[in-house]
């Protein structure tokens, strides 16, 4: 199963439109389940589509899934991370009016090649290979990155905080 | 001491609810209450019921932005926190803002997400919140107003 997620504030039909040429092109037969956004206009009678999701149930389809496609989100990315999944991410564009600015390139870049299960897709050509690289390594498993590893964030704002002394 | 912790619903949340059980594993046991924020209805974090707040973005006007500061003030008196923590976006800035000049301790978190410069509200929250902290180290370099800290992944 194949989840697509756009988020929680603006619909990313450029995103949808990409995945369902890529899904004829390729041929791809499994199920697809995808959280679409309020006012999307895309249609498709091989997607199974929702608007909005409960965290309840975008973790529940976000734990079945093979495999991840989104919007280049922090909540996804580390969603893919803490889920040991792999995701293909296309990045939304101010020009295009995706988003109110371009920080998803700005994701993109930061993210770009430093997790080898994690793509970002600059095109459609792009994201057509990556889709095809996604399919071929359904069946090896990802191990999740555990959110224990790193506290100094955690450390630093307790110091400041004074955990270590008398508290009120 | 009471530390509440305020993130729209979504990728903002994820990072706030990580940021949490980093913050948590530090707490002296039984000394720190945590309560939340978001922008949902039945948010639940460790048995914790969050407080659903209206969202906002900038392009939602003055009244919508006065309309939220009065609600912020009405959570905060209710909430009585010592501390608020945010990771944005637009409805946690309004909730710092309120808890500043209830005289909190306000931390500001940039969302990850923002890796060339800081958020909007970022940009903002640095001229009034305690600790600006951005999750990458060279926004930190060159703005005496912004701190890196760390990170939530």
């Amino acid at each position: 199963m194949i989840f697509i997620t756009v988020g929680t504030q603006l619909p990313f039909d450029r995103l949808l439109e990409y995945f369902s040429d890529w899904q004829k092109n390729a041929g791809y037969t499994g199920k697809v389940v995808a959280q679409v956004g309020i006012g999307s206009r895309f249609t498709s009678n091989q997607v199974e589509m929702v608007e909005t999701l409960t965290s309840e149930q975008y973790y529940q389809w976000f734990s079945q899934a093979e495999g991840v496609v989104s919007h280049a989100g922090m909540g996804s990315i580390l969603s893919c991370l803490d889920y040991g999944k792999r995701g293909v991410f296309l990045p939304r564009q101010y020009t295009l009016n995706e988003h109110r600015n371009d920080h998803q390139l700005d994701t993109a870049t930061a993210f770009k090649e430093k997790y080898p299960t994690l793509t970002f897709c600059a095109d459609k050509q792009a994201f057509f290979i990556a889709m095809d690289a996604l399919i071929d390594a359904e069946n090896n498993t990802v191990s999740p990155i555990s959110p224990q590893l790193n506290d100094e964030l955690g450390r630093n704002i307790a110091d400041y905080l004074g955990f270590k002394g008398k508290l009120k | 001491m009471v530390i509440l912790m305020v993130a729209s619903f979504g990728g903002h949340f994820i990072q706030l609810k990580r940021l949490y059980h980093q913050v948590e594993r530090q707490a002296p046991e039984g000394q720190v209450m945590f309560k939340f924020i978001t922008t949902e209805d039945d948010v639940v974090v460790d048995n914790e019921q969050a407080l659903c707040f209206t969202n906002v973005h900038r392009g939602s006007g003055w009244k919508a932005i006065i309309a939220s500061l009065k609600q912020a003030f009405g959570k905060l008196k209710t909430i009585n926190p010592d501390v608020v923590i945010s990771t944005g976006a637009l409805p946690g800035l309004m909730v710092c803002f309120m808890a500043k000049l209830m005289r909190k301790k306000v931390i500001w978190v940039d969302s990850m997400a923002n890796y060339q410069q800081l958020s909007f509200s970022g940009r903002l929250a640095k001229f009034f919140c305690d600790v600006c902290l951005t999750q990458w180290e060279h926004l930190a370099e060159n703005d005496k107003r912004v701190t890196y800290w760390g990170k939530v992944l």
